[in-house]
Parts: structure tokens; C-alpha cells; sequence
């Protein structure tokens, strides 16, 4: 039986500007055999290593459709992903994984789907973008609802364009503030852009992630719009040692994020995530 | 895998029945366990009963009487016909079956990438001497955590194949619940020998293929009705004389209901978040890794070592801190022991073991606190 905490061999294949802070790293596993077998779903994490250093838990943000690579996008807040943010093409990390919960887009065929983003949380919802809009005619309407800081902190700005051209689908935008950049969309919270969009309470599925206060007003909202609470899906964050239940860190009350999320229906947090468990 | 079936098989052959030792021949099953096992047994530490590797019966705790209280312990010397009259230290089969640093793996890494090897984990199987009911479960507990789907390589070489030489409680200790717990006096499974201390001699019952053929090389005796009925005795008396109680009643649910209850704000004031508590827990698993590099930045090792909720940092993320205060931080410790823990696993996190009250600087008693979520339901 191989042994689960022993990361294996991944090779930097690309790497993209997102921001000041952010870079997407696109990387494949070294050895055949893993990079064929390995797989995953949006809303999944791979535990990030630099040996000497230590290991991160980082979202999977590339479309699980595409086999030869998976794409992580760190912001070098951390030792590791700061660390990893001087790596170069063809440098070696270690990566076990996936681990984790994922997006029920399974589950959810002809429904309008809802998508909410804070910051760096546009990151494990955009392998579920790039499925729904690889397979436009499953799902209803889809909404993008994606807002930053600032305007020079919004990720994947180059994806708008091609995201918002396909059919039914919209992309609204929104930050807190702007900084003397040039701008002409919305200013404010994530929560305001609801103001923009007329919801289907029956056939939405919503899909959340970001700072834990901005779904917790994103939810307050998405309620107040009829969405049943068993139609919201969030990603939570916790410090992560194991990925595998073992080491306690990811507690959410008696919720081990690492395995029964990220991904997780409201109704299984209820009660929980509003109380700082 | 650990729970094996042979162990929960109808007992065989003289299993079940029960035998009697005098009190001399305790050396002999020390002896005879040391041919197969390295036997974990408590001896005598610097001022309390700590758990050691023994060679033979010279190192064991003998003739020691422990007092226990909240916040206190004390140790003098017992009677000289009573062996094993004191109960748990502060320390549980837990250093052995998850030690408090372990090395994961190490190896070699560059540019070109790395090469790991797993740390191989040495030594013959653990004989648990004298392993109190309420660690026996704490074994179960830890079973369920680290032998569950992603079965951890480094617990189940430790776990695997160790032999358990249950001891039955007939003197509970002062911070002793484990009869609230449902996990003692009487050890009752997950056992290969089970002894109650008479004052005479011992009384053995097997529990498994292993514990009898121990048995068949002892110079035992068939017990006297009389002896199994005195040890029935003991045992029910102690049940009587738990230092502590606790109404498990409904108690997951409950906490679960009262997570806004007074009585985090008070323990918020009261507690020192010192760690004591999750380092003397049987079950208290959390543990922390780290890198650790050469100053070629070639050979590479990870450790994992012990760590606890109550650490400022252990929740702490980019940005926050899901349990920065230790309001948040007590409540979730508690709530996990008695209430998320059976959501997760089945059981209760807590043995009642009351090694948490003993070793608590402030002696903030995880039965009184339960207790008063209880009186301020909200």
C-alpha cells in the first residue's frame, strides 16, 4: 500500500502572471504512469510541497477535462507559496492529491447555475466554469458574479471575455475600491452585485467561495433570494497539515475540512460557520 | 484489521475462563512477554508514574499509591501487598502507538527533483502491561482516527500485532469517570489478557488465541469462586467510587445546541491554553509536520510531531484566525471530546481517563464544565 503523506514528483510546466501577488503554475506529474492515472474534480486541492520547506494546501483552478497538466494559482502570501513563486519552467515540486469534496455539477443538469467569487476564491471555481461552458448545453443560465479588492487583484481577467461570449452566460464584476486605476464597472462588495441579477429561486444552484464574511453575507443574500439552502455549495478554508483526516488542523466543528469539503452544502454547515467553530 | 475477528470471536479452548497468579509470579509474565514484545509498562518517574519500555519486573511501578485531584498529583508509597494499586500518570500507550515526533520520510532533493524514502518504523510489536480500561479505549479511539479510509502507515506498523495486558481498576483515582464513559472499571474488550489485583493474588482471564497461550506458560491455578466473586465485588465497588461523574445523556446534542453558552465566555477568562490537557489526552491526535534540510540543501527529512487546539496558530490561515481566542479555542477542544468527536467516529473522544483535571495548572474539570453548559442551557 503506497503511503498517502509522501508527495511525488511534479514539473513546472508553465507559468502565468495573474497579478502583482499571483501566478498560476501549471504542472504535470513526472512519472508516467501517475500523470495518466491521476484525476480530479473542481473543488478539489492537491497538498503542495517544497521539500525543506514544508506543504501547502492549494485549490485545483484548471479544467479537470484537460489531462496532460493541472494548474494551481498561488498567491505568495506564505512560506510555501512564497517559495513557489520564485520557481522557474521545468523546476520539480511535490504534489499528492487530489483530496477533498468537489462541485456537484453532476447533480445539477439544467439548472441555472450561480457562481460567486471572492479574490483568490475564483481559483477552485474555475475548473467548474471551464466544465460548464465545455458542456453549455447540460446547464441553464450561468452567472458569474466576481469581485477583488481592486481592480489589480481580479485573477483571470484574460477568461472574461471567452467566458462571457458563450451563450446564457454573464460575467459581472465588482471591487471595493479603486486605487487611480481606470475602471467602469461596478464598485462595491460581492454581495451587491445580487442588485444586478434577477435569480431564478427554483432552478439556481449556487456555487460560493472566498473570505469566510463575504459567504457569509453571500449566503444572508442568496437566501433572502429564495435559493433553498440545499441549493448552496461553499468552498471553505482551513489550515490544512494532512489533506486526510488525520491531523485535526482543518476542524469546522466536527467537520474535517479536508474531507468532507472543501466543497460543502450550507445545510451540512448551518449553525457552524457563522459561529467561528 | 486491528480489530480483528479473532478477538471478537467467542473465546476458545480456556479463554474466558478465569486463573489465578500469586503475586511472586509477576515477574514471570514480564519475562515471558519480553521474549516476544517490547513491553510498555509503568515505572517509577521523577515524581509521577510514566509509561517505559521494561526488560523486567525491577523497572515496573510497585507499591506506589497515586493522589489525584484537579491540578494535583501525588505520589507516595502503598502498601507492600498491593502491586498495582495506582492509577493512569500522565501518560498514555498514545507515546508509543503515535509518538510525539516521528519522522515521515527523508531522502534527497534538488532542482532535477527529489527521491523519498518512507521511514521505516522498527521493532517488535508493543506489549501493553497493565493498560487500564479507559486506555484501551483510547487505543479504539485512536484506531478509528488513524486506520480509517487513508490508513496511516506509521500507527499501523506501531499498532500492529501488540499484545494488551488489561489491568481492571478496583481503586478509581480522583479525576477517574471512566464508569460515566461506558469504557471501564472492567475492560470488556480489545483485551488479550485481562488481570484484577486481589489482595492475594491476581486474577486472569484471556480474551484471545494470544492471552491463552500466555496463560497455558504461567504457573496458574483455576480461580476460586470465591476470588472471581471478590473481584465482581471490587469492581462494582469502584464503579461506586469514581472521583468524578458525567451524564452523557443526549451530551452530544446538547453542546452542539449551546455553542453561544456562558460558560465559554467564563472558560474564555479561566483557561491558560497551555496545552497540558491535549498532550496528557489518551485520544488527543493533532499533529503539526516540518521540513527539515541540510546546509547543502540536498538531504531532506519530514517530521510530524504533536501539536494542539490550543496553540494560537493552529487554526490560523493567511489573513485569520478561525479560533483566535480561547473562548473559541476551549469550546471547540470539548465539543470535539464529547460531541463532534461521535458525530465523526461513533464514540466519545473521552475515556474518562481524568488525566485532563489531574494535569490542568487551574484545574478547570472537563465534567464540572459540561456540567455548567448544562445549568445555563440557553
Amino acid at each position: 500500500m503506497s503511503n498517502p503523506l509522501i508527495p511525488q514528483e511534479a514539473v513546472i510546466k508553465a507559468i502565468r502572471t495573474e497579478t502583482y501577488d499571483t501566478l498560476t503554475f501549471s504542472m504535470a506529474f513526472k512519472e508516467e504512469s501517475r500523470r495518466e492515472e491521476y484525476f480530479f474534480k473542481g473543488g478539489q486541492f492537491n497538498m503542495v510541497s517544497l521539500l525543506g520547506l514544508g506543504e501547502a494546501a492549494i485549490s485545483l483552478s484548471s479544467d479537470p477535462a484537460v489531462r496532460q497538466h493541472f494548474e494551481h494559482t498561488v498567491r505568495a502570501v506564505g512560506n510555501v507559496t512564497g517559495a513557489l513563486s520564485r520557481l522557474s519552467v521545468g523546476d520539480v515540486v511535490g504534489v499528492r492529491g487530489p483530496y477533498g469534496t468537489a462541485w456537484p455539477l453532476d447533480k445539477i443538469p439544467g439548472r441555472d447555475v450561480v457562481i460567486v467569487a471572492g479574490g483568490i476564491g475564483l481559483a477552485p471555481l474555475r475548473p467548474a466554469i471551464e466544465h460548464i461552458l465545455g458542456n453549455r448545453p447540460v446547464y441553464g443560465r450561468v452567472m458569474i458574479l466576481y469581485g477583488a479588492k481592486t481592480p489589480r487583484d481580479l485573477i483571470y481577467t484574460r477568461d472574461f471575455d471567452r467566458w462571457s461570449s458563450q451563450p446564457n452566460t454573464e460575467v459581472l464584476l465588482t471591487v471595493d475600491r479603486v486605487d487611480g486605476e481606470s475602471w467602469n464597472r461596478h464598485i462595491g462588495v460581492v454581495p451587491t452585485l445580487f442588485e444586478q441579477v434577477e435569480l431564478s429561486p427554483t432552478s439556481t444552484v449556487a456555487l460560493v467561495c472566498g473570505p469566510e464574511v463575504m459567504m457569509r453575507f453571500v449566503t444572508i443574500d442568496l437566501l433572502k433570494r429564495g435559493i433553498a439552502e440545499e441549493n448552496i455549495f461553499l468552498s471553505m478554508e482551513r489550515r490544512m497539515r494532512c489533506g486526510i483526516a488525520q491531523c485535526g488542523h482543518c476542524f469546522l466543528g466536527p467537520k474535517f475540512v479536508c474531507k468532507d469539503g472543501p466543497v460543502f452544502q450550507y445545510t451540512d454547515l448551518r449553525g457552524l460557520f457563522e459561529r467561528g467553530v | 484489521m486491528v480489530e480483528n475477528a479473532q478477538r471478537d470471536s467467542p473465546q476458545k479452548g480456556r479463554a474466558g475462563q478465569a486463573f489465578m497468579l500469586s503475586k511472586e509470579h509477576l515477574p514471570e509474565v514480564i519475562r515471558l512477554l519480553s521474549e516476544d514484545y517490547d513491553v510498555i509498562a509503568p515505572s517509577p518517574g521523577d515524581a509521577a508514574i510514566v509509561l517505559e519500555r521494561i526488560d523486567s519486573a525491577t523497572n515496573l511501578a510497585i507499591n506506589l499509591v497515586d493522589k489525584q485531584s484537579p491540578g494535583e498529583y501525588k505520589l507516595t508509597r502503598g502498601h507492600d501487598k498491593t502491586f498495582l494499586s495506582f492509577t493512569n500518570g500522565p501518560e498514555s500507550p498514545k507515546k508509543f502507538l503515535h509518538p510525539s515526533r516521528l519522522t515521515l520520510f527523508s531522502g534527497t532533493t534538488g532542482a532535477e527533483g527529489f527521491a523519498l524514502t518512507e521511514h521505516a518504523v522498527q521493532g517488535r510489536p508493543f506489549a501493553f502491561f497493565a493498560v487500564r480500561p479507559c486506555d484501551l479505549q483510547a487505543i479504539h479511539v485512536l484506531d478509528k482516527v488513524f486506520l480509517s479510509s487513508h490508513a496511516d502507515a506509521y500507527y499501523r506498523r506501531l499498532r500492529e500485532g501488540a499484545f494488551m495486558l488489561a489491568l481492571n481498576c478496583t481503586q478509581p483515582g480522583g479525576t477517574c469517570f471512566c464508569a460515566s464513559m461506558g469504557t471501564g472499571p472492567r475492560a470488556e474488550r480489545g483485551y488479550d489478557l485481562r488481570m484484577t489485583e486481589l489482595p492475594e493474588e491476581f486474577l486472569l482471564e484471556s480474551g484471545s488465541e494470544a492471552g491463552a497461550s500466555l496463560l497455558q506458560r504461567l504457573p496458574i491455578k483455576p480461580a476460586r469462586d470465591a476470588a472471581v466473586r471478590e473481584a465482581d465485588r471490587l469492581l462494582t465497588a469502584a464503579v461506586a467510587n469514581m472521583g468524578r461523574t458525567l451524564d452523557t445523556e443526549h451530551l452530544p446534542q446538547v453542546l452542539r445546541s449551546q455553542l453561544e453558552s456562558p460558560v465559554w465566555d467564563i472558560m474564555k477568562d479561566w483557561c491558560l491554553g497551555c496545552t497540558n490537557c491535549t498532550i496528557v489526552c489518551p485520544t488527543c491526535f493533532c499533529y503539526n509536520t516540518a521540513d527539515a534540510i541540510d546546509l547543502k540543501l540536498r538531504g531532506v527529512a519530514r517530521e510530524r510531531f504533536w501539536d494542539s487546539c490550543f496553540t494560537w496558530q493552529f487554526a490560523e490561515v493567511h489573513g485569520g484566525n478561525f479560533r483566535s481566542d480561547l473562548r473559541a479555542r476551549y469550546r471547540h477542544w470539548l465539543c470535539h471530546k464529547l460531541s463532534y468527536w461521535v458525530e465523526q467516529y461513533g464514540v466519545f473522544g473521552c475515556v474518562g481517563c481524568g488525566r485532563c483535571i489531574t494535569w490542568c495548572p487551574v484545574k478547570i474539570d472537563i465534567t464540572e464544565v459540561a456540567k455548567a453548559v448544562r445549568r445555563h442551557l440557553t
